[in-house]
């Protein structure tokens, strides 16, 4: 006991260390802020990717309902299911978000609107969701993450008549 | 204690790292040093990253407008030419990006930056006829580069470059996709063929089956399809569809379950109001009523003054009438006769009926007559009404002779009871010969054509028929074997058209408006005509029947486009036609859609119509070996409210390609966007 008096003693009054300790102690917080930073930097990044992937996968599957149309030989309109969706934005938003699965969760469902008077818009449209639990990096004992999302509306264009039949699919 | 030794071993080796520090002092300076300009590069580089990225989307949207536009504006033109569209993709690609790259036109590939250029391919031609025009647009900027182009210590820079982003645009071209129509069902027996030649056939009727063939009856088309669940044709024989070779019964290639069919003329308006027949000037006054002696037996007689007889020998009395008020005209028997002798526009005043025997010339000079009582001169020889205002009534009969009428105003007024209701034809032509000059007529109480073999040709203008009360026969009856044409203008039948008895009726280019009886062609009757559109209304059908003829094809130039009509300045003024005279382009006949009058084309008639047939709201029954033979450019050819064929009555509907090769009928060109 003693001897750690002494010690502490003599520590307390040397100047050398105080830079290292000030260090030490500051280090945590600035260390904390450049993580933070870092976290908000890759949030601002998955964010974009998530609503770039959305956004390009809805206007591939439009265009695709588009040119099942245009190049059917009995006038149908044909679209993609939803694993072919998914696959779309995979190719968008992957990387650097993870393949489409549990996480994110990529939902397509499409309408056909086609001679309805109601209910906006008009037509053929796809509605695409994706949802992307994101979770900090380096903040394990906060690190719950939470949810983000996006949702985008694609309408198939291209004027319907008796000629073009909608597909089961759409 | 192990804590303490912990603690001494800290601050041993945190001493140590002091001191090694010590003797670096410059060594994080140099680090710093040296990687600062690559993180400096580095934050600078993902700035232009970010931009390009930005700027690659801005660009996709630019690409995407301008391929839809290029497409778009030749779905509506038709050129099918890239450079006449590309205007319109750079107009747009600018539009799209709030002119953030203020993109113009390239040349020809390659493209500088800042341009945009539209190609084209096809048509592509699917094997269901539909023709595939692939619009390209491919926009190019310059590369924005703001630090990465900075050269430094060890860093060259990068060299600007550009970047693209191209989009994929079709116009799909529908070929004929129905130029047979029935917003109610189609219904064929016996024998009878619908037959739909680069078109389609198509039921808007949601009732199960909406097509219905039986015995050996065919529904052929280049497509077939119904908003209802099925149709129906029998196992061995009859057939619905698109292949003529597939086994009967098969309807396997008619598209059930379809979205209803949009009425491709449901943009034609309703024709403006049926005008009222105007009435005729009154009589004037002031003229002196005299009493000519006019007649074979009372030639010694001098003639009341101011008029005279020429006496030359039995029947050759040569009398002459000056303008006033003549009496006693109802009984004349001369050789030849001159009325308003001596005066350019004088006005003769016959108000006791203008009858007799003329064996030459009956000469009416100008300019105006009033006759009541009616005007039933016989004429052998010529009779002449020079131009002027002609108001008769009590209803006018020309029987034979040369007729020839100036070009003026003529209010024909059949005789009337006590009511004042009329009761007789305004005009009975029997087996003159007539030319008249045109102008503007009025038929009160209708006109009817027999005798045979006149020939009869009404000029340009103005033509009001109403039928007399009691009249079952229509407002023109023409009923033996004449030559009747009406040169063109605006025509107004109140009470119906027959053509009938081996009558020949030429219509040119103009309207025809008919209401309160059917267009009727029947007995033998010949209708033919170019640039003449019928409209329909108010309880008028057409009837085609009994081993009839007509030719008849739809005007295409000085005529109005059917979503243009009526045009609202001449539905607005006289003669309140819409159209200023002038027919509806591609349209024979245009009966209103709230005009549910059955149509009826039956017992061997023959008729070939170059133009379409729109009778959108009525019931059309094709019957007995009738043939309704219809062929259409870019404008489907029939459309009724329900199709019944039996018999061995054939529909055939043929639609010609226009020269844009997008096929006709109700060819939809559609752009899509897509790649």
């Amino acid at each position: 006991m003693a001897n750690s008096c002494k010690i502490f003693r003599s520590f307390s009054k040397t100047k050398r260390g105080n830079v290292a300790v000030e260090f030490a102690l500051s280090g945590l917080a600035l260390f904390a802020f450049l993580m933070a930073i870092l976290n908000l930097g890759l949030l601002g990044f998955s964010i974009g990717a998530l609503v770039h992937g959305v956004q390009a996968a809805a206007r591939k599957a439009g265009l695709d309902a588009s040119a099942s149309y245009a190049t059917s030989t009995n006038n149908t309109m044909t679209c993609d299911s939803s694993s072919i969706i998914q696959g779309y934005f995979d190719s968008y938003a992957d990387p650097p978000l993870p393949a489409s699965g549990t996480n994110p969760v990529v939902t397509a469902n499409w309408t056909n609107n086609t001679g309805s008077t109601t209910g906006n818009p008009p037509g053929v449209f796809l509605t695409l969701s994706a949802t992307y639990k994101w979770v900090p990096f380096g903040f394990a004992l906060f690190g719950k993450g939470f949810t983000i999302g996006i949702t985008t509306v694609a309408v198939v264009d291209g004027s319907m008549n008796s000629a073009v039949t909608v597909g089961a699919s759409c | 204690m192990a804590r303490e030794f912990v603690g001494v071993r800290i601050i041993s080796a945190l001493n140590n790292t002091m001191r090694r520090l010590a003797c670096r002092r410059a060594g994080i300076a140099m680090i710093v040093a040296l990687s600062a300009p690559m993180l400096v590069a580095m934050t600078g580089f993902a700035v232009d990253i970010g931009y390009w990225y930005q700027q690659q989307e801005s660009l996709q949207s630019a690409a995407d407008a301008a391929a839809l536009a290029a497409a778009t504006a030749d779905a509506k033109y038709g050129d099918n030419s890239a450079s006449l569209a590309q205007p319109f993709g750079v107009s747009a690609a600018n539009t799209a990006t709030n002119n953030q790259f203020g993109l113009t036109s390239c040349a020809g590939a390659p493209c500088g930056a800042g341009t945009v250029l539209v190609t084209m391919t096809g048509p592509t031609t699917l094997s269901n006829g539909n023709k595939i025009y692939a619009f390209t647009a491919t926009a190019t900027i310059t590369r924005a580069s703001f630090f990465s182009r900075v050269r430094g210590i060890g860093l060259s820079g990068m060299l600007p470059g550009t970047q693209a982003a191209s989009a994929v645009a079709d116009v799909v071209a529908t070929t004929g996709s129905a130029c047979i129509l029935s917003g109610g069902g189609i219904t064929v027996t016996g024998g009878a063929t619908v037959q739909g030649t680069n078109c389609g056939a198509n039921s808007n009727d949601s009732s199960c089956p909406s097509i219905t063939v039986s015995g050996s009856g065919k529904v052929i088309a280049t497509t077939v399809s119904t908003t209802a669940s099925c149709v129906s044709a029998p196992q061995y024989s009859g057939y619905i569809g698109t292949n003529p070779l597939a086994p009967p019964g098969s309807t396997s290639t008619v598209t059930l379950n379809a979205q209803p069919t949009s009425d491709p003329l449901a943009n034609m308006g309703s024709p403006p109001g049926w005008p009222m027949m105007p009435s005729p000037p009154n009589a004037p006054t002031g003229l002196t009523a005299m009493t000519p002696n006019l007649g074979y037996n009372t030639w010694g007689t001098a003639g009341a003054s101011p008029g005279d007889c020429v006496y030359l020998g039995n029947y050759t009395a040569n009398c002459e009438l000056y303008p006033e008020e003549w009496l006693g005209m109802s009984g004349v028997g001369v050789n030849s006769l001159i009325l308003n002798e001596g005066a350019s526009s004088g006005t003769t005043y016959i108000p006791n009926g203008f009858g007799g025997q003329v064996n030459g010339a009956l000469t009416m000079k100008g300019n105006n007559y009033y006759i009541s009582g009616g005007m039933n001169v016989s004429v052998s020889g010529t009779r002449t009404m020079a131009a002027g205002t002609y108001v008769i009534n009590g209803g006018t009969t020309m029987t034979n002779g040369i007729t020839t009428m100036g070009a003026g105003t003529y209010y024909f007024t059949g005789a009337t009871n006590g009511s004042g209701v009329v009761t007789g034809w305004g005009l009975s032509l029997n087996a003159p010969s007539l030319i008249g000059a045109g102008g503007t007529y009025y038929f009160n109480g209708g006109m009817s054509v027999t005798g045979s073999n006149p020939v009869i040709v009404f000029g340009q203008g103005l033509y009001m028929f109403s039928a007399y009360n009691g009249d079952t026969s229509g407002a023109l009856y023409d009923s033996n074997s004449t030559s009747l044409t009406f040169t063109g203008g605006t025509y107004f039948f109140n009470g119906g058209l027959t053509v009938a008895g081996n009558a020949n009726v030429t219509f040119g280019p103009g309207i025809y408006y008919i209401e309160n009886g059917n267009l009727n062609i029947t007995a033998g009757g010949v209708i033919s005509g170019v640039g003449a559109t019928f409209v329909l209304e108010n309880g008028a059908g057409y009837v085609f029947d009994g081993g009839t003829s007509t030719n008849l094809t739809a005007p295409v130039t000085n005529c109005v486009q059917p979503s243009a009509y009526p045009e609202a300045s001449y539905a607005n003024m006289s003669p309140y036609d819409g159209t200023d005279g002038e027919g509806i382009c591609g349209v024979i006949i245009y009966q209103t859609r709230n005009d549910t009058t059955a149509d009826t084309v039956d017992e061997g008639a023959s008729t070939n119509f170059n133009g379409a047939i729109y009778s959108y709201g009525a019931p059309l029954t094709v019957s007995g070996g009738g043939a309704l033979n219809i062929t259409t450019t870019g404008i489907p050819g029939l459309e009724v409210g329900s199709l019944s064929d039996s018999g061995s009555g054939n529909v055939s509907v043929t639609e010609n390609a226009p020269a844009n090769g997008n096929g006709a009928g109700t060819t939809s060109n559609t752009a899509l966007l897509v790649q």
